[in-house]
């Protein structure tokens, strides 16, 4: 039951909590995980361009406390 | 009802993973429970992935003037972040912020919201802001985004925006409707005629099933008033319709809204095929028993034809006597009228 241990790793609990998903085959199972998977993708690589972005709208006299704000004091 | 409920919460997950349909539709096999459960957990653990970044760019909305805010949102992160940001700002922030966002954005952020999350910031929101993005919503046949608001939005405002719907607007709405309280409060204020629109747009689409689902949802109240719409549907829709309510056997849903529909519509909803079947008739009559409804069983044994008179004689239901006694005790009509039918039905 690999793909369903992946799924829930995924999900962040553990695959008792799927239990009711237990009788799929692993086919369907890595299926739902790499729909899931492309979801988190999608958001992260939207998260990493939206950071950057919002920043290059941000004032130029503004913009050392949105870095900060936004990055920590470890980006110059 | 299950494979359709099942279907249902797939699209809902389908749109949370922005996925195609098709890839989920094994999950059939899972109840409705259980996909809606799979469907929080992914909701949760998608909100949970990026709370960091979501926090940090809340903060920075905070201290940047609030037009700078929107501008960021509209043309740096765009509808779906600014719907994870928006759940994690103050909902006054929110508020705010939405003041200074266009409709046509609102109504692109809209689907990616949580509105558990966003409840209070909808709330807050200038109710023909609200409506405006609603009718957004609807010219885009965003009917899923539409009902996860349902609740959320007072009835007042639904109604501003349902002012512009079709029935099968509403029909759609409705089917993924997961607060049957929030969606017949609406229900309530909706005309006669817009009750029929949804009743004919079901039959049209041939959504018998989904048109039984939502009546099996609504208050006693309103079922009635839908069931009273019937006469709108052709002959055959009715057919399907009555097939439907038996197939799921949804009866203690629809019988107690009986008892208020007009004769001729009870004549033309229980004359149809399925309702000669000895079976389905012995269902009914079980259900009326048990609902403790029989002046509605009676109503329908009078808005039978003949044919149908003739097919109540296999009744093993009716034959029963502790039923008979019940029908006669509590009928509302007196035994002179409740005998005479069952003797010339050779029921007693």
């Amino acid at each position: 039951m690999a793909a369903l241990d992946t799924l829930a790793a995924d999900l962040g609990v553990t695959p008792d909590r799927l239990a009711a998903f237990s009788s799929y085959d692993d086919a369907q199972l890595n299926q739902l995980a790499s729909a899931l998977s492309d979801a988190m993708s999608a958001e992260d690589k939207a998260f990493e361009a939206g950071l950057e972005d919002a920043l290059r709208i941000v004032p130029r006299p503004l913009r050392p406390a949105a870095k900060r704000i936004l990055f920590g004091g470890g980006r110059g | 009802m299950g494979d359709l409920l099942s279907r249902i919460e797939i699209t809902k997950l389908a749109h949370e993973l922005n996925a195609p349909e098709a890839d989920l539709a094994f999950l059939t096999a899972s109840s409705q429970a259980e996909i809606r459960d799979l469907r929080h957990l992914a909701q949760t653990a998608l909100f949970a992935r990026n709370e960091d970044r979501i926090k940090l760019l809340a903060a920075l909305s905070r201290v940047l003037p609030v037009p700078m805010t929107a501008k960021i949102a509209e043309h740096a992160l765009g509808p779906m972040l600014s719907a994870r940001v928006a759940g994690a700002l103050d909902p006054r922030e929110a508020t705010r912020l939405a003041g200074h966002l266009t409709s046509a954005f609102l109504a692109k952020l809209a689907p990616s919201l949580d509105p558990s999350r966003v409840a209070p910031i909808v709330r807050g929101l200038d109710d023909k802001l609200v409506v405006e993005v609603g009718r957004l919503l609807l010219r885009q046949h965003e009917h899923l985004t539409l009902s996860r608001f349902v609740a959320v939005v007072d009835v007042g405002v639904a109604m501003g925006v349902v002012a512009e719907a079709t029935g099968a607007d509403l029909l759609q709405v409705a089917i993924y409707c997961d607060e049957p309280a929030a969606l017949d409060a609406i229900a309530q204020r909706l005309p006669d005629q817009m009750l029929a629109d949804v009743i004919a747009a079901a039959s049209d689409a041939d959504a018998y099933d989904a048109a039984v689902s939502l009546l099996a949802s609504l208050s006693q109240d309103v079922c009635g008033r839908i069931v009273g719409q019937i006469g709108v549907v052709p002959d055959d829709a009715r057919e399907e319709l009555i097939a439907a309510v038996a197939h799921h056997d949804v009866w203690p849903s629809v019988l107690p809204a009986l008892h208020h529909v007009d004769q001729d519509v009870l004549k033309a909803l229980v004359n149809v095929e399925a309702t000669t079947d000895a079976d389905l008739i012995d269902r009914v009559v079980e259900h009326s028993r048990a609902l403790d409804l029989a002046p509605v069983l009676v109503r329908l044994v009078l808005a039978f034809d003949d044919e149908h008179l003739q097919a109540l004689r296999n009744s093993k239901a009716l034959r029963s006597a502790e039923l008979q006694e019940w029908l006669i005790a509590n009928a509302g009509v007196g035994t002179r009228l409740i005998v005479p039918v069952l003797e010339a039905l050779d029921l007693r």
